[in-house]
């Protein structure tokens, strides 16, 4: 099955509420400063995340960058 | 003894005779769902003779049964009084072993000549206190009773109306299943609904599904047996309760004198809390509509949200036909609120347009955020929707 990317999910999340997305999606994006999640926002991506990949990249302590998820889902 | 037709259970037949006969055995300690038949005779064997009895589904090994014996409050036996045994169904949580008594169990029985004719449906597992509720008044009124327990909807549909059943007692979710906009059944008289809240859109699709039957709604729990009944949503507690039933932080509490004998002991109190919360519509005499337990209630940082009510909204949306709203947790929040949706075969719904429906109505973080479309919604055993979180 082939997944939906993680940029497909952050912009249909950021969409999804209301907010356009002012930067180009790239490794080193914070996702609270530079995209403007809110702590829900963050709590929706891990939701569609675990969804799509089957993992829970916030399990483990803090994330703040796209380059941190990609890490934990393996590139 | 008459020779009349008592039970139908798997196209075996029973006489009040044979009833007779068999409840005049030793009772034996333990029984499971899958004999009717014998739970009814142990039952009566058990009030007749001051035997113990425990009834209990297949999922609950005979070792946790021996456990739960072991632990459970004892009850004092006053005088040769029988004892039925039976686990609390448990939509969360271990189930528990309550003791009953003959006057526990046959508070809500009504006989009588209006009652003669009756046929009873049994929908419940036959080890739960609320099919006891149905057998009892069915085998006080010499009815015959048909077990629909464990059967497919097509089954069902078939039996209520070859075995002409007029009286049904079942939980809102199990009586969803029977509405499919297409079947009637003409000869039931008496619809009785309990367990869950029921939504007024569920009584509507009810009402066309069965256009001679009376609906009642009624409040019963393992731990006090049945309460009260209500037309409608709103209960209104009767006088001869009043002193009895209050809600204390919106949750409804009882006096211990309405419980079960073996918890009347353990309760130190004089009112046992329900965990059952509820909205208070006027105070005298106290009238009442249920919201969600409290352990099924999600917490979103801190933000409860209650299932019941995101379940009413979505059931707002047409094409949407079941609804089962649970909480998921989640590293961020705690919990993030999702759903399993049966939608119509027609519907073009998917996540994305679901939400947007939500959006103008809900709060940002009462919007389920992980929406699955489900052949079925899962139940307990008990028949009710489960608000457990599934696991991917």
């Amino acid at each position: 099955m082939s997944h939906r990317s993680l940029e497909e999910i952050v912009t249909e999340v950021l969409e999804e509420q209301g907010k356009s997305l002012k930067v180009t999606l790239q490794a080193q994006c914070r996702l609270r400063e530079d995209l403007g999640f809110d702590s829900l926002e963050l709590a929706i991506l891990t939701v569609r995340i675990e969804a799509e990949f089957g993992v829970d990249v916030f399990a483990e302590g803090i994330i703040s960058t796209l380059g941190e998820i990609k890490a934990k889902l393996g590139g | 003894m008459s020779d009349k037709l008592f039970l139908l259970d798997s196209n075996r037949e029973y006489s009040y005779k044979q009833l007779a006969d068999a409840r005049r055995d030793k009772s034996p300690g333990l029984l499971r769902e899958d004999d009717l038949f014998s739970i009814v005779a142990g039952t009566l064997g058990a009030f007749e003779n001051g035997n113990k009895i425990i009834l209990a589904p297949r999922s609950i090994a005979d070792s946790e049964v021996e456990k739960a014996v072991q632990t459970s409050a004892a009850p004092k036996p006053r005088g040769s009084e029988g004892m039925i045994g039976i686990f609390t169904s448990g939509t969360t949580g271990t189930p528990k072993l309550i003791w009953h008594t003959a006057p526990s169990l046959e508070q809500a029985v009504r006989t009588g000549e209006k009652h003669a004719s009756d046929v009873w449906g049994l929908t419940y597992s036959p080890t739960s206190f609320a099919a006891l509720q149905v057998i009892l008044q069915a085998v006080r009124n010499q009815n015959t009773l048909v077990n629909l327990f464990g059967m497919s909807t097509e089954e069902i549909r078939k039996s209520i109306d070859s075995c002409s059943i007029t009286h049904l007692s079942a939980t809102p979710t199990f009586a969803n299943l029977l509405c499919d906009g297409i079947h009637q059944h003409a000869s039931v008289t008496s619809f009785t609904l309990g367990g869950e809240r029921v939504l007024r859109r569920l009584l509507e699709q009810l009402r066309s599904t069965f256009p001679n039957a009376r609906f009642r709604n009624i409040y019963a729990s393992s731990e006090a047996g049945s309460l009260l009944i209500a037309e409608d949503n709103c209960f209104e507690v009767p006088p001869a309760l009043g002193e009895k039933i209050r809600v204390v932080n919106d949750e409804l509490e009882i006096h211990t004198s309405l419980l079960a004998a073996s918890l009347q002991h353990a309760n130190t109190s004089e009112f046992y809390p329900t965990g059952d919360l509820v909205k208070v519509l006027k105070g005298s005499p106290l009238t009442f509509k249920f919201s969600s337990r409290r352990s099924e209630w999600i917490n979103v940082g801190g933000a409860k949200v209650d299932p019941i009510r995101i379940e009413e909204k979505l059931l707002q949306i047409a094409g949407i036909r079941e609804a089962r709203v649970y909480g998921k947790s989640n590293s961020v929040t705690g919990q993030i609120v999702c759903c399993d949706l049966v939608v119509l075969p027609d519907s073009t719904l998917n996540s994305r347009s679901v939400r947007t429906h939500l959006n103008d109505i809900l709060a940002r973080h009462e919007i389920p955020q992980l929406i699955q479309f489900v052949d079925r919604i899962a139940t307990t055993t008990a028949g009710k929707t489960s608000r457990q979180a599934s696991e991917a």
